[in-house]
Parts: C-alpha cells; sequence; structure tokens
C-alpha cells in the first residue's frame, strides 16, 4: 500500500475518533454536575487516548510503507 | 439530592471491555510466527492491534458517559430525570412532587440486597408510574420525596 493512501485512511480515522472523543467532552462540560467525585475517571479515559494515539502515530510512521 | 445509576448498571459493560483490551495481550506472542507466515511486519501488526485498542477505549469511554449523565434531580418541588441514550440522544423530563400518591421501593434481587440498590415506583393520580430503576440510596431517597411531596401538600392548603 502507497504511504500517501495510508496517510489518507489513517487521518480519516483520527479525524472520526477525535470528533466521538470531543463530542463525549462537550457532553461532560455541558451537562455534568458540579463538583462530581468521579471526574478522574473522564481523565482517566482521556489519559489512556491520547496515550494510543501518540503511540500509533509513532508506529505508523515506522510501517514500512512504499 | 442527585442520583446516578448503581455501579452495578455499567460493571458488566466494563468487563466486557476489559475483556475486549486483553484479547490483543494474550495474542501479542503469536506475532512473530503471523510475521513469518503470512509476511505482514509486527509493526503492522502492532499498529492495527493499537488501532483496535484505540476503538475499544472508545466504546468503553461511551458506555461510561451514557452511565454518568443518566441522572435524576430530587428538588424539593419537582424530580428531573436526565437521561442519555447514546451520544447525541438526550432525553430531560420532569414530574412535580404534588402529584405523588405513594412512594413504592422495591429490591429486586440477591445481588440488589447485597449491593443495595432498588428501584424507585412513584405512583401518581390516573397517571402512568414514574420508575427511577437500579438507584442507590433508594430509603433515603424515597424519604426525601415523601417529605418534599407533603411539604409542597401542606403549602398548597
Amino acid at each position: 500500500m502507497s504511504f500517501i493512501l495510508a496517510l489518507v485512511l489513517y487521518i480519516l480515522f483520527l479525524a472520526v475518533y477525535w470528533f466521538s472523543v470531543l463530542s463525549i467532552l462537550w457532553h461532560v462540560k455541558e451537562y455534568a454536575t458540579p463538583h462530581d467525585s468521579s471526574k478522574w475517571i473522564i481523565w482517566t479515559f482521556l489519559g489512556a487516548i491520547i496515550f494510543l494515539n501518540i503511540t500509533s502515530l509513532a508506529l505508523f510512521f515506522s510501517l514500512p510503507l512504499s | 439530592m442527585v442520583l446516578h445509576r448503581h455501579w452495578i448498571a455499567i460493571i458488566w459493560k466494563f468487563l466486557f471491555s476489559i475483556i475486549l483490551l486483553i484479547l490483543p495481550i494474550l495474542a501479542a506472542p503469536y506475532f512473530p510466527a503471523v510475521e513469518s507466515a503470512t509476511g505482514i511486519s509486527q509493526i503492522a501488526l502492532w499498529f492495527f492491534t493499537l488501532i483496535y485498542l484505540m476503538v475499544v477505549t472508545l466504546i468503553a469511554f461511551l458506555f461510561w458517559i451514557d452511565y454518568y449523565l443518566d441522572i435524576w434531580i430530587i428538588t424539593s418541588e419537582r424530580i428531573i430525570d436526565v437521561e442519555q441514550k447514546g451520544l447525541f440522544n438526550r432525553s430531560v423530563s420532569e414530574f412535580m412532587l404534588d402529584r405523588v400518591q405513594d412512594v413504592t421501593v422495591e429490591i429486586p434481587n440477591f445481588t440488589a440486597t447485597v449491593l443495595k440498590y432498588g428501584n424507585i415506583i412513584i405512583q401518581t393520580a390516573g397517571e402512568q408510574s414514574f420508575r427511577i430503576e437500579q438507584a442507590p440510596q433508594v430509603y433515603e431517597a424515597k424519604n426525601l420525596i415523601l417529605d418534599y411531596s407533603k411539604k409542597v401538600a401542606d403549602v398548597r392548603i
């Protein structure tokens, strides 16, 4: 597979993915009750998502593509 | 008083997500064999594993947000029922406490007894009953609803 095609597919995936993540965060900002003790779960999810994203980005540029 | 569903409502979905997250870890030792058999490089296998993990994490996040944004707010005049159905579907209904006739607490099974959660069923005059399902602190909530509805009735008199 050519690098450009893979890059386009990967960027499309990331766009849909981050649209979903930002939609979730918008819902939290709009609708969460103040002083909620379980917000740390949201931060944990966000941390895991950012870590996986950065790792996948690093691996993408290591893929043996022509 | 703000009530979320009891954590039992989400625990099975979280366990399912954890099993899905563990599956690639079990498959990882076989990646060299897959590489030699199919010619797909290990880096590509790890990349697709990460994409899979990202998707599963997002699904678990969606499960959580669906649970987290489902709330009941009991105020001195009304009960507000906020229900999040998926990401872009949300319904908010309000129920006035002056219509309350009686409040029933239902502890449906063994798990509910041990983990202290249950359903609250509010009967109103000539209308469909209002249910709060899988709520924690059911007795406190029931007493609060009865107290507030009595106060609302006293004010009207």
